[in-house]
């Protein structure tokens, strides 16, 4: 299964890569890539482990998932508000409908379970069911029927049914997407660093946006919420032409050993990558530094 | 001896050399006489042997013996040290097992530093 990622771009600018599908998100996480999860209501606003889909990912992770053939894009060309805003002009009445239908099954399958689980339940006691046309007390019926439908649950999809239709609306040229991940990666990030990216990934770490520890990723060495992440990677640096700041280099450190994680610099070899680009990530050459624990 | 003189042992390698024999309780510290010249100026490591108190690599308690980068904190854009310069100090000034170096870092008011620098990617200390 290819994972759709969704880029929502407008002029020159474009906003992270989202993925929308419940499913997709899990086979994600079964490939290391976690994201962060970013839905909320406008009614009911949360945080942290409280928030839904989409998933954000990192650009590092929407490159490495397409270039690894785990995924492709969408583009949406943004902003969204006004496709939102001219596709309910339209169509309101149809996606109206469509909702209401999806309710009014969703209740009926309910009911239906229901009834069943009741009647199985008075078999069990022993009492016989009385067939509805020699019941008398229809008050009583009436009542639980009442009950019934006051259990029942109003299900909230967990895809945008409006989402899939501005999809289909503006396709997917080739062209378009390309135009999309060139504006991705210079607005976010660099090469250098999506080799730092790779190399980790290759060695079985998930990473993660860093900025909580000071770094450009965390690195886990396993599901993040299996494992306390090891390694806090600062931003690629340059083989030949950037000096280590010794002071960045002390307060990385000093603050990643007291929480006991390694600061990690790294930098791609250049000779590596002008012939042959699938060699590159055996050549990023990593140092792992700690306080010595004393001085 | 492959050590340095005492004469041509620069200000920051005899700082770090002293701040180890005498504050950290460490034993031979030498100034390497083999080094290779970076941005005009002759990089060497110091070696000595690490006291008890300080851990050695992981699976490598056999040897004490540490190797010492001496730095000044000022130095950064005068006389830079790259990832290129860090993977010439493993290949060419240290034995061939080495697995990390102690980066000594000197600050202008005579306070030293100390940090691990290991070699690829590692894994905390378990504690």
């Amino acid at each position: 299964m290819s994972v759709c990622i969704t880029l929502v771009g407008g002029a020159g600018t474009i906003l992270a890569p989202l993925v929308f599908d419940v499913e997709a998100i899990k086979k994600l996480r079964t490939l290391g890539i976690c994201g962060i999860l970013t839905g909320t209501l406008p009614s009911a606003t949360q945080q942290n482990v409280f928030l839904s889909v989409p998933l954000r990912l990192m650009p590092e992770e929407a490159m490495w998932l397409y270039i690894n053939g785990h995924a492709h894009f969408k583009a949406l060309p943004g902003p969204t508000a006004t496709a939102v805003e001219r596709l309910l002009e339209e169509e309101s009445e149809e996606i109206c409908k469509a909702a209401e239908e999806r309710l009014q099954q969703s209740f009926k399958l309910q009911r239906e379970y229901k009834l069943e689980q009741h009647r199985k339940k008075l078999e069990q006691l022993g009492i016989n069911q009385p067939s509805k046309e020699d019941h008398p007390d229809s008050a009583r019926q009436s009542k639980e029927t009442k009950l019934m439908e006051a259990s029942l649950f109003i299900e909230t999809p967990t895809m945008s049914t409006i989402l899939t239709k501005i999809n289909d609306k503006f396709g997917d040229e080739q062209a378009k997407i390309d135009r999309l991940l060139c504006i991705l990666v210079a607005q976010f990030s660099n090469w250098d660093n999506y080799l730092l990216f790779q190399a980790l990934k290759n060695e079985g770490y998930v990473l993660s946006p860093g900025a909580r520890f000071g770094g450009k990723y965390i690195a886990y060495p396993g599901d993040p919420l299996r494992f306390h992440s090891h390694l806090v990677i600062r931003d690629a640096l340059h083989y030949k032409n950037e000096p280590l700041d010794f002071l960045e280099l002390a307060a990385g450190a000093r603050l990643g050993t007291t929480v006991k994680k390694l600061w990690v610099i790294g930098a791609p070899t250049r000779e590596s990558d002008a012939h042959d680009s699938a060699k590159t990530q055996d050549n990023v050459s990593f140092y792992s530094v700690e306080w010595a624990g004393f001085g | 001896m492959t050590a340095a003189g005492n004469q041509d042992v620069s200000a920051v390698e005899g700082a770090v050399r002293t701040n180890l024999v005498h504050l950290q309780g460490w034993r031979d510290v030498e100034v390497q006489r083999e080094g290779f010249m970076w941005h005009g100026r002759l990089l060497r490591l110091l070696c000595g042997r690490r006291p008890a108190s300080v851990a050695p690599p992981e699976g490598e308690a056999s040897s004490d013996i540490e190797y010492i980068l001496p730095v000044s904190l000022a130095q950064h854009s005068a006389e830079p040290v790259t990832i290129e310069c860090l993977d010439r100090i493993f290949a060419e000034l240290c034995g061939p097992d080495t697995s990390r170096i102690l980066l000594a870092i000197v600050s202008d008011d005579g306070t030293i530093v100390f940090y691990f620098l290991h070699k690829g990617i590692h894994k905390p200390k378990k504690n």
